[in-house]
């Protein structure tokens, strides 16, 4: 009894370590972004904000950041689409249609997980320039999709296998074409595995720097990461305004998974547990 | 409605240790608007036969057909049969109602005739009041119904169905055998019904077919399979508990055949005499005399002496054998019994006083015995 009511006091001792070390640098971030640059430097860095202003975001905004944000939501919706469309199809075909080089198929699209991205920095911009797609946003979906199918094609074809047979076999019997198969049945079934894929493709595109370091050149055509890039050489001793840049850009990620944790780790754990 | 036609259908798996064979050259006739069932045990091809009917399997040689058209080429869609599985294969994002249109949507059915279609075979089924529910909020035995109403709505020519009851629990199992049956008996479609469990067959083919790797062993209605078996594979498989076989010898002492099991101890015989009227049936008897041959009985037919009524008991209809175990099941006793070698049952009437470690003596009602060849275990009568 008393052994179960400490192990429990621990486990909360335990959780509540574990949220300072996760939420203070955000705290702390947050806080900062709200002071003006020269109560940074004469307060103590915990202080709380002298008062409460939000003159940085309003300077952030004016800086670009709303052209960066717009950029960035274009370049990763649109690759997260694409990565969706593409992997959930050709996870169906690998797991779902026989045929010879199916496990070989698979075996290319997971062995993409192990390529170095910095290998590939030279010839992509190489590929860009050529076909004439260097300095634009659609230049820079072709990479993250590329990058982005390895793993949802893991991920969506770890998923699909546990759908049982007799579900697409019942369908096959009701009239089903193998199109309608996977689009009425496989895909929706495939929803948990499909929002942790958008939801993984989406932070890292959402972060993404190398990429658009050497497509990009620009600034109109910045993403919030070249934007935080240029905004840390422009305000190099104006500390708050960084750390604004920082917080306009992770909000919308934060605000996602918030929303979608749930799904996020169905799907990661699909097929560990049985429902 | 249809019949359905297996003519010389062969269906080789290759696996990579090797071909195996699944079904094996079989020839079969399901009539029109019949209840046929298929069984036999596991890996026996039963499952396979049902899925080839389906197009769900290849057939490797031979032809199906249904109705009159040879449907090896024809797809499944096209093939205008209905199916139902054993773990339901119901669709988990869509509703009852979703479930059921699904077949019927995607032909292209008018909405009206979808809607008409669904409320009539959800009321038949007694579901009316679940349509709007997903299946993970349904009870195994209202899945079962949804999976047996999206396959009505289609009105097809034939039902297949692949083990709907063996997830059920025991009670369900029996009252949905029964409502099976009678939905049967009302919507008239031929339907084939494949499962492991022989009273399941008895109970709801109006012809069953025994299978046993991949081979057909018997086609028969339930009572000439239980009577009548073909040989000693579907002896054993039909009827419950399974026949008895005892390893005798046929002898002929001053003009009477007998049953004889020589390796006994002593004190113990196995002496049965054959009368004539069974002797009469089987022309060619001679060829066994003095060879091994198998007799069977089942359990109901070995008679506790000291009850027996509808026969007497003689010497040349009875032996002694040991109790091991007595299992009163209220109406009845079994009695499983030590006798030499041999494992036997006998099931009793309930007055039976025969208790463990009796020798009690036991009659055999001559009408109901068999003799099998032991090479081919094929039935002698």
């Amino acid at each position: 009894m008393l052994l179960g009511k400490i192990t429990i006091f621990l486990k909360y001792i335990f959780c509540l370590v574990w949220l300072v070390i996760a939420g203070y640098p955000f705290i702390f971030v947050f806080n900062t972004s709200l002071k003006e640059r020269r109560e940074f430097f004469t307060t103590s860095v915990w202080s709380s904000p002298e008062s409460w202003q939000f003159q940085n975001y309003i300077e952030a905004v004016k800086a670009g950041f709303l052209r960066y944000f717009l950029n960035t939501g274009f370049v990763t919706f649109s690759a997260v689409i694409l990565i969706v469309i593409i992997a959930a199809m050709a996870s169906y075909v690998i797991t779902r249609i026989e045929f010879k080089y199916s496990n070989l198929v698979f075996l290319i699209f997971v062995a993409g997980m192990m390529i170095p991205i910095h290998s590939t920095l030279i010839p992509v911009y190489r590929v860009t320039r050529t076909i004439g797609l260097y300095n634009t946003l659609t230049g820079l979906i072709g990479p993250y999709v590329a990058f982005g199918l390895p793993i949802s094609v893991f991920i969506l074809t770890g998923f699909m296998r546990d759908i049982p047979p007799q579900m697409e076999e019942a369908a096959i019997i009701d009239g089903a074409s193998k199109f309608q198969i996977f689009t009425k049945i496989i895909f929706p079934l495939s929803r948990p595995a499909i929002f942790t894929v958008a939801i993984y493709n989406l932070v890292i595109f959402w972060n993404e720097f190398v990429y658009a370091l050497i497509l990009i050149s620009s600034p109109g055509k910045w993403n919030i990461t070249l934007g935080l890039w240029n905004f840390q050489g422009r305000y190099g001793t104006n500390i708050p305004m960084v750390m604004t840049g920082v917080i306009i850009s992770a909000v919308p990620v934060i605000i996602l998974y918030l929303f979608f944790q749930d799904q996020v780790i169905r799907g990661m754990t699909a097929g560990a547990l049985k429902e | 409605m249809a019949k359905v036609e297996f003519n010389n259908v062969t269906k080789i798996f290759d696996n990579p240790e090797g071909e195996v064979v699944a079904v094996d050259n079989a020839n079969l006739h399901v009539r029109d608007k019949e209840f046929l069932v298929l069984v036999g045990p596991s890996g026996c091809g039963k499952t396979t036969s049902l899925r080839m009917i389906a197009g769900l399997e290849d057939i490797t040689d031979g032809t199906i057909e249904i109705g009159n058209t040879v449907v090896n080429d024809i797809p499944p869609k096209d093939r205008d049969i209905a199916m139902v599985f054993q773990n339901y294969a119901l669709y988990p994002h869509m509703d009852v109602f979703g479930n059921m249109a699904f077949g019927l949507k995607l032909r292209k059915f008018p909405k009206m005739e979808i809607e008409k279609r669904v409320q009539n075979a959800a009321e038949m089924l007694g579901i009316r009041n679940l349509l709007d529910r997903k299946p993970k909020q349904l009870s195994g035995g209202q899945r079962q119904r949804v999976a047996l109403g999206r396959a009505i709505v289609r009105e097809p020519k034939v039902f297949l169905m692949d083990e709907p009851l063996s997830n059920l629990d025991a009670k369900l199992r029996v009252q949905m055998r029964t409502e099976l049956s009678k939905l049967h008996d009302e919507l008239q479609t031929t339907a084939v019904y494949v499962t492991h469990d022989q009273t399941e067959a008895m109970t709801m083919g109006d012809r069953i077919v025994v299978l046993r790797d991949g081979v057909i062993q018997q086609v028969d209605d339930p009572l000439s399979l239980y009577n009548e078996p073909n040989n000693m594979f579907v002896a054993g498989f039909i009827g419950s508990p399974a026949m008895n076989f005892l390893d005798v010898r046929l002898v002929k002492e001053e003009g009477v055949y007998y049953f004889l099991d020589e390796s006994l101890e002593r004190g113990m015989t196995f002496r049965i005499a054959i009368p004539d009227r069974v002797l009469e049936m089987v022309p060619n008897i001679d060829e066994y005399l003095g060879e091994d041959v198998v007799f069977g009985i089942r359990p109901e037919d070995l008679v506790d002496s000291a009850l027996a009524q509808e026969f007497d008991i003689t010497e040349d209809n009875s032996f002694q054998a040991d109790v091991e175990v007595v299992e009163p099941m209220g109406s009845e006793i079994y009695l499983y019994l030590k006798f030499g070698e041999n494992d036997l049952i006998a099931r009793v009437e309930a007055d039976s006083d025969a208790k463990v470690g009796d020798r009690v003596k036991l009659g055999i009602d001559y009408n109901k015995m068999h003799m099998f060849d032991a090479v081919t275990e094929e039935s002698v009568f």
